[in-house]
């Protein structure tokens, strides 16, 4: 049995094609994958990410717990603020990329769906004599996602917070239709936009207010197919794809979220050591020259001779053309070099281009 | 008689159709397989023009937004023609499956390969076993 969001309903009434996406029954789309990626970059969108794991840590200890468990400096972030991650095991492998919440009594804790009970588990296996409370909060909160360029405007006129002064990354607490909610400048498109915490019984009354609101706009729900191709596009890692428990932070070029200068983190020591070795690979981001849809597993070739693999390809709606995420040998990773993805028999060309592949204009 | 299944065709469980004049075949995917790729068809490649296949060996590849999807030969033949219409713009598949979204056309090399196609009826009940 697969488990379900507090939107199921809703996403079955309105035509969603669901399928299984970590144990979890979502929302694939709901009517083209183009157009629901289009939505998101020139209009907004609304995702239902209920899915991903919410954890909750309380207790005088938690920010000690959570300094010592992640990559990034939780201790110096003011109380507010969102925080990108990593959880390492002591190899210096990613066990998962998270966000962590900061406010004045707790830390929140969002991992991917696929990770949480080993996020759980790894948790809790180290809780030790730091005096912390972990708690698993994914079935009592949801968490819903509107991105794109007029999310702040919709949003805005249902909510008495003050959303400009939420800064990237920064959360606040307010009022959406007199639901307490938690909203964060976050998200996964490489758009503007909001990630909204709220208790589940009141996740379809917030999410059916946020469409009506922005109906007249063209917003629109989105399923996770769109979720991926504008996160490709925006060159995010995907847990699966990306990273793995045998890939280090460093290795995808996110070094400024590993803090060597703080005290003792685990991974800390592994990471210090693989930066001098010589057998490292990069992650690039690159585009097809033609024909062509890359896909995940297919090998990429410099001169014919292998280098590495594709962790993720899509066809980009953005872009109209086949576009992919790769590990390759560090030496061959310069942008600009040409290279071929091979698929069997059929080899394909590509150049490497500069990640991310798609950056949003700023006004 | 459903009208996204015309009788007039052979399919292959892979969701190829074929029509068959004689030794002139021509060969496309059927609307089922369409609504399969949530009508969204990004990409075609075909083989060239004097390629010879056997019976199920793999003609061509086509993506959809989310996946690739091998073409196979419904039977064996050489291909005549290729259909350029579906490589500049794959829609057309989408839109007109069983007329101009058609791939190549080709000749018929051994007429026993016609024996294990399905019929329309054959095919409907296929795809209603799938679901």
């Amino acid at each position: 049995m697969l488990l379900q969001t507090p939107l199921h309903d809703w996403h079955l009434k309105h035509n969603a094609k669901l399928v299984d996406f970590a144990n979890w029954e979502m929302p694939l789309n709901y009517e083209s994958i183009i157009e629901e990626h289009s939505t998101v970059r020139t209009r907004a969108g609304l995702f239902d990410v209920s899915h991903m794991g919410r954890i909750r840590i309380k207790g005088p200890d938690r920010v000690a717990f959570a300094q010592h468990l992640t990559t990034n400096d939780i201790e110096s972030l003011p109380e507010y603020r969102v925080q990108y991650s990593f959880l390492c095991n002591p190899q210096g492998g990613i066990i998962d990329d998270i966000t962590v919440y900061k406010a004045e009594e707790y830390i929140i804790i969002v991992c991917n769906a696929s990770n949480r009970e080993k996020v759980l588990n790894w948790l809790n296996s180290h809780k030790g004599k730091y005096s912390i409370i972990i708690g698993d909060e994914t079935f009592s909160l949801s968490m819903l996602s509107f991105q794109g360029p007029i999310a702040e405007l919709v949003l805005q006129g249902i909510t008495m917070a003050s959303l400009s002064e939420i800064k990237f990354y920064h959360f606040a607490v307010g009022l959406i239709k007199g639901v307490k909610v938690l909203i964060s400048r976050t998200g996964y498109t490489g758009e503007d936009g909001f990630e909204i915490y709220l208790g589940m019984l009141y996740a379809n009354a917030i999410w059916e207010r946020i469409l009506e609101a922005g109906r007249a706009r063209g917003v629109k729900p989105i399923g996770l197919g769109a979720r991926d191709t504008l996160r490709v596009e925006a060159c995010l890692p995907l847990y699966g794809n990306e990273i793995d428990e045998y890939t280090t932070p460093l290795e995808i070029g996110f070094g400024k979220f590993v803090k060597f200068e703080k005290d003792d983190f685990i991974g800390k020591k592994a990471l210090l050591h693989s930066t001098s070795s010589e057998f490292t690979r990069s992650l690039i981001a690159f585009e097809m020259l033609g024909n062509g849809i890359p896909r995940k597993g297919y090998e990429i070739l410099f001169d014919g001779v292998p280098i590495g693999n594709v962790c993720s390809g899509i066809y980009s709606p953005t872009f109209r053309k086949g576009v992919g995420l790769g590990f390759v040998d560090e030496y061959k990773a310069k942008i600009g070099t040409p290279i071929q993805v091979r698929h069997s028999e059929r080899i394909y060309d590509a150049v490497i281009r500069q990640r991310p592949l798609y950056k949003r204009r700023k006004y | 008689m459903n009208p996204n299944i015309p009788e007039t065709l052979y399919y292959t469980k892979t969701h190829e159709w074929i029509s068959i004049v004689e030794e002139d075949v021509t060969i496309g995917i059927t609307a089922y397989a369409v609504e399969q790729m949530n009508k969204e068809i990004v990409s075609v490649e075909l083989p060239q023009v004097g390629a010879k296949f056997n019976k199920e060996d793999i003609f061509g590849v086509i993506d959809s937004v989310k996946a690739a999807f091998d073409l196979y030969c419904p039977v064996g033949l050489t291909v005549t023609q290729i259909n350029k219409a579906v490589l500049s713009e794959p829609s057309i598949i989408c839109d007109f499956p069983y007329e101009r979204g058609w791939f190549i056309k080709g000749k018929l090399a051994n007429k026993a390969d016609i024996k294990s196609l399905l019929s329309a009826s054959e095919y409907e009940k296929l795809i209603k076993s799938e679901n």
